[in-house]
């Protein structure tokens, strides 16, 4: 556990100096070999590193399990009826009220590859992948609404300001990209989170995600002003770096000469950037595999470029891919969403596979929470035939990176009302992202008013063995 | 390189050698020093004041436990337990145990070993007892201006380290004005100083400095990082909110050096001083920062709950340096205050109402009534105007009588609810506060002296209400907002029947009483509507009966003030939209006063009259409803273009135009209109926007839900007169991407496409527009010059009557509540013979009194960091056990003493610090200086620390001369990428400020808490989610780049640039200085000139254009020559460094 954070600068700047290259870090395989030498191993570097980078796909406005991946026939039978007030018990619900009446599954599911898995009709592609899949269909989460369960997601905390899974991750392992931000955000569609989602909260805010934008400037002001060339740009930084030196010189102060390399790493992000985003470099058949257009903003474009950040060394990126809140019609939902995700997604873990990166990058797919057996219907608010929010049981599936592929961990009642097999709570599966990385979640923590704060919250959380090759 | 490994190397060996050490060499252990640290990171977890957590039964925290069963036997090592659990080898048996991962060194446990030995003996936390000021007098003729040094010098001397020599002039001048004032001198300003040789000159500036009213602004922005200010209210939504009255506060305290505890004591509990004043109450708005979640369909009271929490740990870290947070969901693991001490502390600060506050000032008053008097001077003058009024008002009046129905109050005999308090005003409505929840039920008893044939329900305004009511909606949907869901009447057990309800305004009444929830009426927003409701059968005379009101969104959604009354009439009574007010009067026949008649005359000229007169001309059918799809009902925003060609300049327009439900209308990307509301169609002359030859129209039209269509008509006069007519209809282009750039406002959407005709003018549902008479928009106009209020978020005591319990939350969880707890301190904070705090005001004077040992200390550590970049205690929010050691333990105390016999003033307290000859130092660090003490923590040289983002903007203002000293009032927007905001929730728009508002001082921008400042934030700003102590000083590439490329930087060196063109000055030396203060030295000097020469030299080889980098079309080469070295200056290092 380190919680100074001077100590922990400290150690990256001996890395960033042992003549790894500047700002090339290169932790994880200095870590997965244990050779810290006279500094140590920090605490939290307490298992073998399986996966080395994390692209997290995820699903804002909560998904319908009901309709996608948990299939429940039994719903079909009681179309109509009431659930018995004995599952529901005290629930909190955003908007029907507990009594509403069940909706039966919208779509016929059937089973795919060697291990079976029960998908539906609306993910053709994920199907045929099934196999290099692995499924939690026993998920569940502290909140019911979106913006703390976006949250809770991404920072182990409902509340927004606390420190994001990719924040984390930078804090303790670094980057090993030394031109390209270590945490990227990639966003299509609206978020509840907000930044906060990517925010560093406590740490040191260098290590808050790195929004990508529309436009010209993914990175802000990655571009020169208007008028200056690279050429200008460089006798600017010549002397800049004169100046700085004599600077240095003078005050002796270190910090002076952090600032010397963080100019060169951004003149070197001024000409990565473009390189990053030119995406004529991709063969005809990998477009087509994703379904990406040249030029046309989505998240076919955000999968393709979530692979090329994670080639360049970006340590975790996160596409978030909005619009499931289906409080109304989740038939009509479904298929627009699904068919928005399916290809790309399976595209994006066959595209990683035949790179050979599969086995070290680890992807994972899903929303903040799940959706009621129940129909949500509401004069005031026009709604009919959708389904209210459900923390108690939701699905989500991961690839690679060390995950065992191919099978599916826990089960949900007949009605998929609770989970009856194998819970995993929301601390859990960070617990689990962690320990691919080689972290032991208890270890990994910061001090912030008096507080050691965690990813992973105080309670006892596990990683899920079960998972893990 | 093997330089720097050694640097970071020595880092970690002088950390622990100065400070960490074990090895004391023959010196007696010092329990707060040396073990408890120990014991508290290392043992505590497990054997500390936490029941649940706790092993063995056993406690060290408490020297009688850990004595108990010879766990520890002071003297003997070889007899205590303890100290072979920590030495031994078997897995099982040794202390810590392997899985925590806590281990203990080898020179630690010879520090326990010898802390046994020498009998165990333990202290109370050093920050649990009192300060006191120890004298400290060495050496002080040989260095130093005041006791600080003294203490400074003791340290110094004991590791054999000198202090620097002091800082030369310049310095000592930009240090000052950066710490004092958060801007820069200028360089006339420097050489004031330099050359003012009287021997307080230094002493002299700064009292200067303190006087300034930037010196307010500055030290604001710190309060405001720990009060977790902003202007939106943060989660999803993060809608803006009015609170930067509370931000101005803060600026005009400081500068009035408001003593510290005052400070406090507004700030936490202004309300509840006696005869609080509004700037007591504005003070309150501290704790009214917490964020507000907007969500549908959430739980309120969950959310409150956290921002109690929120409040809570806040407190804590401003003024009791302690950190509560941990006892949120147990007893703290090493800190001595329990789970329920924590919700002790809770319910001093939670019991409050937390209403908006409106602002009136004196002017706005006084402009009020004299509004008043205009108005009813028009009213008057408008009833002359129409000859025919007087015949035509005796008619109505008339005809009213007979349809009015005589109404009488009834006052409730009872009442209960679920939750909210209801209160009976004296004339005899409703008031509800306390707590609401999304489904509120108001359950009334009533009895009639008269037979009752219907009921009639007013919601009525009221200025406690958010946006005055009726409703109590204050997330989520509209303030103010109602909702009633279901009306349901019984009398002797069973139901009374309504028939042939009606609303005076709002819809939705034949839904309240369908059984269904989700549907209900709800009306408009600060005005009076009422219901009436006829019963199937008549109830007779004295027959008690009961009116069942359910009120059910996905948010809170009750009626904050009602009425019910009761009529015996026989005919049909129906709601009036003239207001119950009017329909009272028309109810009493002709035995009205000369008043009364006035009232009736003027509700009937401007609510009947002229409305009906004078409709001015209305949409032609030729213009059509257009939007992207005619069965379009759910939330959109749409972009609309339409190019025209225009011969000349035109003579006259007349746009009107309408969208269902809000637009914004532009012409050559100027926005010429908005609307709001569907009815009430825009209008405008927008004639000065257009120009000969392309014109392009540009609408961003948003649908809230239900139909969404945009209807326009626009009138262009030629200047031959001809009239040319432009309506909606399938050659305007739609767009439901938000176009990337502005230009689409100009150039026309680059891939819209054809607009569908949802149906024409006139057509259903929207049917008619009428247009309102001018008359009656003469006197709107004059309504609308009504100062309106300004409000403010503030906490108000919630009355004796009704208080809100505070439940211990079992782990912390708010859907966990256990028993109910009483409101209070710590016991460890509680001295022996002072009365404890039973409410926010007696805590908010506790925490500034003497019996807090913290608060003193908490208030001069934080002083000492802004001014030295690293507290005396380096965790700024944390004095708590787990706390590192103070740096300077003596020093710590003797100022904390010093700054109560300061009076509590803050400007005294920083003057103290600065006049010291420790701050003066040079900030130099020498080899022996990274050698010995790499953090500078014995202070042998002065603080070289990086600015924060809001104070490197201020800076770049500054020096390139464009800084606005204008002060105070709503945030404003300087430029930034419009992408920054593209990742927030909804369409929102980042409006540019414009004139000044471009150049005001960093702390008046907005604050979007999801979107914060993108210029500030990449320098380690904060959003205002969480109370901040202390900022980061990181050191990206990113930093970089907004240094270099951001267009809000480009734009002051431009500007600085020009300056030093058009005043003919030199270059290098004029720029460097005004960015740096001091005289560039030779070789910077030829550096500089260098460059500035080889980017001329490509300037005038063409190679870079000088207009673009100017941004002027008129700059030459050397002019941008000029710019480009502005902007190469604003990226140094030292630049945006305090020296």
């Amino acid at each position: 556990m380190i919680t100074d954070p001077l100590l922990l600068r400290t150690r990256r700047h001996f890395f960033k100096d042992c003549g790894i290259g500047l700002g090339k870090i290169a932790l994880a395989s200095m870590l997965a070999k244990e050779s810290f030498g006279a500094l140590g191993n920090p605490g939290f570097m307490r298992f073998p590193v399986k996966a080395k980078r994390v692209i997290f796909l995820f699903m804002a406005g909560a998904p319908s399990q009901l309709e996608l991946f948990d299939h429940k026939p039994k719903l079909k039978e009681i179309e109509g009826k009431p659930i018995p007030p004995s599952v529901i018990k005290g629930q909190r619900y955003a908007f029907i009220q507990p009594d509403a009446a069940v909706l039966g599954p919208c779509f016929p599911f059937s089973k795919h590859g060697e291990s079976g898995a029960e998908i539906s009709d609306r993910l053709p592609y994920l199907s045929k992948i099934a196999d290099d899949l692995t499924f939690v269909k026993s998920m569940h989460t502290d909140h019911f609404n979106h913006a703390p369960a976006q949250l809770f997601m991404n920072t182990g905390s409902g509340i927004p300001g606390r420190a994001s899974m990719g924040s984390w991750l930078s804090y303790g392992i670094g980057s090993e990209a030394d031109d390209l931000p270590g945490f990227v955000v990639l966003q299509n569609g609206v978020l509840s989170g907000g930044s906060a989602m990517w925010g560093s909260g406590f740490l040191p805010s260098e290590h808050q995600g790195v929004p990508f934008r529309k436009g010209p400037d993914p990175i802000l002001h990655v571009s020169n002003p208007k008028g200056i060339d690279r050429k200008a740009q460089r006798h600017t930084l010549d002397l800049l770096s004169t100046l700085n030196q004599s600077s240095l010189g003078q005050f002796g102060d270190p910090e002076i000469n952090a600032r010397i390399e963080a100019y060169e790493m951004a003149y070197r992000m001024q000409a990565r950037a473009p390189e990053l985003m030119d995406f004529s470099q991709e063969s005809q058949a990998t477009l087509d595999l994703y379904g990406a257009k040249p030029g046309q903003p989505g998240y076919a474009t955000n999968c393709l470029l979530a692979r090329r950040l994670a080639e360049r060394g970006t340590r975790f990126i996160q596409v978030y891919q909005g619009g499931w809140d289906a409080h109304n019609n989740v038939e009509g939902n479904i298929k627009n969403q699904a068919k928005a995700i399916d290809q790309a997604s399976a595209a994006l873990v066959q595209d990683l596979k035949q790179r050979g990166m599969l086995e070290d990058t680890l992807v994972i797919w899903g929303g903040e929470f799940g959706r009621t057996p129940m129909v949500e219907a509401s004069a005031a608010l026009n709604r009919s035939g959708g389904r209210d929010h459900h923390p108690q049981a939701f699905t989500m599936w991961m690839a690679g990176g060390g995950i065992k592929p191919g099978i599916t961990l826990g089960q949900t009642d007949e009605l998929g009302f609770h989970v009856t097999e194998d819970p995993v709570h929301v601390h859990d599966l960070q617990a689990t992202i962690l320990q691919l990385m080689g972290i032991d979640h208890t270890q990994l923590s910061f001090r912030f008013q008096g507080l050691d704060f965690r990813l992973t919250g105080v309670e006892q959380h596990h990683a899920v063995k079960k998972l893990i090759a | 390189m093997f330089e720097k490994i050694n640097a970071a190397a020595f880092a970690i060996l002088c950390l622990g050698s100065l400070f960490l050490s074990p090895l004391l060499g023959g010196k007696p252990v010092d329990f707060n020093q040396d073990i408890r640290p120990l014991l508290a990171s290392k043992c505590y977890a497990c054997h500390g004041p936490d029941e649940e957590g706790r092993k063995a039964k056993l406690r060290l925290d408490i020297r009688e436990d850990a004595l108990g069963n010879d766990v520890i036997v002071p003297g003997s090592i070889e007899d205590s337990e303890f100290h072979y659990r920590i030495r031994s080898d078997d897995p099982d048996e040794i202390m810590p145990p392997p899985e925590s991962h806590a281990t203990l060194t080898e020179a630690e446990k010879d520090l326990l070993d010898q802390w046994i030995a020498e009998g165990a003996e333990y202290a109370k936390h050093w920050a649990f007892e009192p300060p006191q000021a120890s004298i400290t007098l060495v050496n002080a003729a040989k260095w130093g201006n005041n006791s600080i040094d003294a203490f400074i010098l003791k340290n110094l001397e004991k590791h054999q380290l000198d202090p620097s020599p002091q800082a030369d002039r310049y310095t000592l001048a930009r240090r000052l004005y950066l710490d004092l004032t958060g801007l820069p001198p200028t360089p006339e300003q420097a050489d004031q100083f330099v050359n003012d040789h009287r021997v307080d000159a230094y002493e002299r500036l700064v009292d200067q400095l303190l006087a300034s009213p930037h010196y307010g602004e500055k030290w604001a922005r710190e309060w405001l990082d720990l009060a977790r200010y902003a202007d939106t209210n943060g989660y999803e939504k993060d809608r803006p909110r009015e609170i930067w009255q509370y931000r101005d506060w803060v600026i005009r305290a400081l500068n009035a050096d408001m003593p510290y505890d005052q400070f406090t004591i507004e700030q936490l509990a202004g309300d509840m001083l006696p005869g609080s004043t509004q700037d007591q109450k504005i003070a309150t708005g501290f704790h009214r920062n917490t964020q507000l979640n907007e969500e549908g369909g959430i739980d309120p009271l969950e959310f409150r709950f956290y921002a109690a929490v929120d409040r809570v740990a806040t407190t804590g870290t401003v003024w009791m340096g302690l950190t509560t947070g941990c006892a949120q969901c147990h007893t703290h693991k090493y800190d001595p205050i329990t789970h329920d001490e924590y919700f002790g502390i809770m319910a001093l600060l939670d019991n409050v109402e937390e209403p908006d506050l409106l602002l009136y000032t004196d002017g706005q008053l006084s402009r009020k009534a004299e509004v008043e008097t205009q108005i009813q001077r028009k009213i008057a003058e408008l009833m002359g105007r129409h000859p025919e009024f007087d015949a035509s008002f005796a008619s109505w009046h008339k005809n009213m009588q007979t349809k009015s129905t005589q109404w009488k109050t009834l006052e409730p005999t009872g009442w209960k609810t679920n939750l909210p308090k209801l209160e009976l005003l004296e004339d005899g409505s409703l008031f509800a506060s306390g707590d609401f929840t999304k489904r509120d039920v108001y359950d009334l008893n009533f009895t009639s002296t008269e037979p009752i044939t219907a009921l009639r329900i007013e919601a009525l305004p009221d200025d406690r209400l958010p946006e005055k009511g009726p409703g109590r909606a204050y997330y989520e949907g509209r303030k103010g907002l109602y909702f009633l869901s279901e009306v349901n009447a019984s009398a002797q057990g069973k139901p009374v029947s309504f028939k042939d309800l009606s609303q005076s305004g709002g819809n939705g009444v034949d839904k309240i009483t369908d059984g269904d929830g989700s549907s209900g009426w709800s009306g408009a927003i600060g005005v009076e509507q009422h219901l009436v409701l006829p019963l199937g059968e008549p109830l007779a005379a004295k027959q008690p009966f009961s009116l069942s009101l359910l009120f059910e969104r996905h948010f809170v959604a009750s009626l904050g003030k009602f009425r019910v009354s009761a009529t015996s009439s026989t005919q049909p009574a129906k709601a009036q939209r003239l207001g119950s007010a009017t329909e009272d009067l028309l109810a009493k026949g002709n035995q009205l006063s000369q008043d009364e008649i006035s009232q009736l005359r003027a509700t009937y000229l401007e609510k009947a009259f002229l409305p009906q007169k004078n409709h001015g001309k209305s949409f032609s059918t030729a213009a059509k409803w257009i939007w992207d799809d005619s069965n379009h009902k759910g939330k959109e925003t749409l972009f609309f273009s339409k190019a025209i060609e225009l011969k000349d300049v035109p003579k006259s327009v007349r746009l009107l135009y309408t969208c269902d439900d809000e637009s914004v209308f532009f012409i050559n990307g100027k926005q010429v209109a908005s609307n709001q509301l569907w009815y009430e169609p825009a209008t405008a002359n927008p004639v000065s926007h257009f120009q000969k030859g392309k014109n392009m129209i540009a609408v961003q039209a948003t649908n809230n839900g239900g139909p969404g269509a945009l209807l326009v008509q626009l009138e262009i006069t030629q200047a031959d007169g001809k009239k040319e007519m432009i309506y909606s209809d399938t050659s305007w282009q739609f767009s439901q991407q938000e176009p990337f750039s502005e230009e689409w406002k100009t150039k026309g959407l680059s891939d819209g496409s054809e607009a569908v005709v949802v149906g024409s003018a006139g057509d259903a549902p929207w049917n008619n527009i009428p247009l309102k008479s001018n008359d009656l928009s003469e006197l709107n106009a004059l309504r609308g010059q009504i100062p309106q209020s300004r409000q403010t978020l503030v906490m108000q005591e919630r009355p004796a009557d009704n208080p809100r319990p505070t439940y211990l939350r079992h782990r912390g969880e708010y859907t966990n509540p256990k028993h109910e707890v009483a409101p209070g301190i710590p016991d460890i904070l509680l001295g022996e013979d002072t009365p404890e705090p039973s409410n926010r005001l007696e805590f908010a004077r506790w925490l500034v009194s003497q019996d807090n040992p913290l608060g003193d200390r908490v208030t001069v550590n934080r002083a000492w960091r802004s001014l030295f970049g690293y507290g005396l205690i380096r965790t700024s929010g944390d004095f708590g056990t787990q706390a590192p050691a103070p740096d300077h333990p003596e020093l710590l105390d003797w100022l904390a003493v010093e700054f109560r016999k300061l009076g509590m003033s803050m400007k005294k307290l920083h003057r103290l610090i600065v006049t010291s000859a420790t701050y003066k130092q040079s900030s130099v660090a020498t080899p022996e200086h990274l050698e010995k003490d790499p953090q500078n923590r014995l202070l042998a040289r002065g603080p070289r620390i990086r600015l924060t983002g809001e104070l490197i903007r201020d800076h770049m203002l500054t020096a390139s001369g464009k800084l606005s000293s204008k002060m105070y009032g709503r945030g404003v927007y300087p430029p930034q990428p419009k992408t920054v905001l593209s990742h927030a929730f909804g369409n929102q728009a980042w409006n540019v400020s414009t004139g000044e508002d471009r150049y005001r001082r960093s702390l008046y921008t907005f604050i979007k808490r999801t979107a914060p400042f993108a210029g500030y934030i990449t320098f380690d700003g904060t959003s205002g989610e969480n109370c901040l102590a202390k900022r980061d000083r990181s050191n990206t590439p990113l930093q970089a780049l907004t240094l270099l490329n951001d267009e809000m930087f480009i734009e002051l060196a431009q500007a600085a640039g020009e300056l030093v063109h058009q005043k003919k000055e030199d270059p290098v030396e004029s720029l460097f200085r005004r960015f740096l203060t001091r005289m560039p030295k030779a070789e910077e000097r030829k550096a500089l000139q260098g460059y500035f020469d080889q980017q001329v030299e490509r300037l005038q080889a063409g190679e870079l254009k000088a207009g673009d980098i100017a941004g002027n079309p008129k700059a030459d080469p050397q002019w941008a020559g000029k710019v480009l070295l502005a902007r190469a200056i604003m990226n140094l290092d030292e630049t945006i460094t305090k020296p």
